[in-house]
């Protein structure tokens, strides 16, 4: 989905300025996820030292609730902005330094059912989208740009499409709005929602995978119920990144058939470029493990750079996330993408639960 | 406007690989220092 940009001769000396731009930023990412670690830490201390059971509140939301509330107080000084914007970047080396977690056997297991239920509700998603977009009587790209974003991964896809079908930068605008405003709902709703029915670790994070739009708010969602199972709502939900390409290619015929958009020339390159490299990465770090290629120490540092890499994203997405600017969107696209998400959201949690009684998660 | 470019990193020499396989080449070059045991232990 990454357009190159053509670039005059390397100069070492803005390549050195550009990195150390890039500084304050980070320090303020690792501060602010290491202030969600001692937030963590010190309660399950303080609750140890005096007998009391306090819930266990992962670092993952304090990180995201002091993000939160910098960006929609002071706001993040332009200081820190270059380096904070690279929250997305350590989410996918997060998630490629993820495949050391799984076995290509455990890939190919869970992985059969886990597509089976991405396929359902992708399908579900862009009819069900596309129906009530359509009650609201929202643009139609609009409607197609809130499909793709339910369906698949959020803000990326809504980027794609974008391109692909020709859409304005206004409906991305409120597409993107709708679709972030829900995700970081869905940080506080899923994980109250998977305590509440008491479902396990495996069907929450799995329903957490297919229900929650942007990739760094599922990882979030999933690292927040269980660590040790959290991956799975990485692996759900990166199967629903893998499939941009053909769902975008799919509007982007539809729209240029319409006389709305210019046609796709070359299919196949088209799907390559839309298709998420990264998941070659998840599934070359994976292969390298199954071939046993690292020891069990250096399975174990590679698993611990992940959740480092997961970290900073987690404090990017709080800093990146600025409330005001998604109220200024206007209600009815926020409500399609609401009742929408609660249904899918709804119809996933069915999945899962279906899933798991009849074959076992 | 890039991925690249929207993750913070404006175009330039940068920009000649994409996000995504900036990450993937991140990641991988973490994996050959830690599998050449050119990184120290890393903990949680």
């Amino acid at each position: 989905m990454t357009e190159n940009i053509a670039v005059a001769a390397p100069d070492p000396s803005s390549l050195v300025r550009r990195i150390v731009e890039l500084l304050p930023g980070l320090f303020l990412l690792a501060l602010i996820g290491l202030g969600g670690k001692f937030i963590e830490q010190s309660i399950a201390a303080y609750g140890k030292a005096h007998h009391q059971p306090l819930p266990n509140i992962e670092y993952v939301l304090w990180a995201i609730l002091i993000g939160l509330a910098i960006s929609n107080t002071i706001g993040v000084p332009r200081l820190f902005r270059v380096g904070v914007a690279t929250y997305e970047f350590w989410l996918k080396v997060g998630i490629v330094l993820l495949g050391v977690r799984f076995l290509l056997g455990d890939l190919v297991k869970v992985g059969g059912v886990t597509l089976g239920l991405v396929a359902i509700e992708i399908v579900g998603s862009l009819i069900f989208m596309t129906i009530l977009g359509k009650a609201f009587g929202l643009k139609p790209k609009l409607i197609s740009l809130l499909a793709v974003g339910s369906s698949i991964c959020g803000v990326s896809a809504i980027i794609a499409a974008k391109g692909a079908i020709e859409a304005e930068d206004e409906d991305a605008s409120y597409a993107m709005a709708a679709i972030l405003a829900l995700g970081a709902l869905s940080l506080f709703v899923f994980p109250a929602v998977g305590h509440a029915l008491g479902l396990s670790d495996h069907a929450y994070v799995l329903w957490a995978g297919l229900g929650v739009d942007n990739t760094a708010e599922a990882t979030a969602a999933g690292a927040l119920y269980s660590d040790t199972a959290g991956k799975f709502a990485v692996l759900a939900k990166t199967m629903r990144n893998a499939t941009i390409g053909f769902v975008v290619l799919g509007y982007a015929i539809y729209w240029a058939r319409q006389g709305q958009a210019g046609p796709v020339a070359h299919k196949a390159a088209f799907l390559w470029r839309k298709f998420p490299k990264f998941v070659l990465g998840f599934l070359l770090i994976s292969m390298l493990a199954s071939s046993h290629v690292f020891t069990g120490p250096e399975v174990a540092s590679l698993a611990n750079l992940s959740r480092w890499a997961f970290l900073l994203t987690f404090a990017g997405v709080g800093l990146s996330t600025d409330l005001r600017k998604i109220a200024q969107q206007g209600w009815r696209p926020f409500a399609v993408g609401a009742i929408g998400g609660a249904v899918i959201a709804a119809l996933t949690l069915g999945l899962v639960v279906g899933a798991d009684a009849w074959v076992g998660l | 406007m890039s991925q690249t470019a929207a993750s913070g990193l404006r175009p330039g020499l940068l920009d000649r690989i994409s996000l995504d396989w900036w990450a993937v080449l991140t990641a991988v070059g973490l994996a050959i220092l830690v599998g050449l045991d050119l990184l120290p232990p890393v903990g949680w």
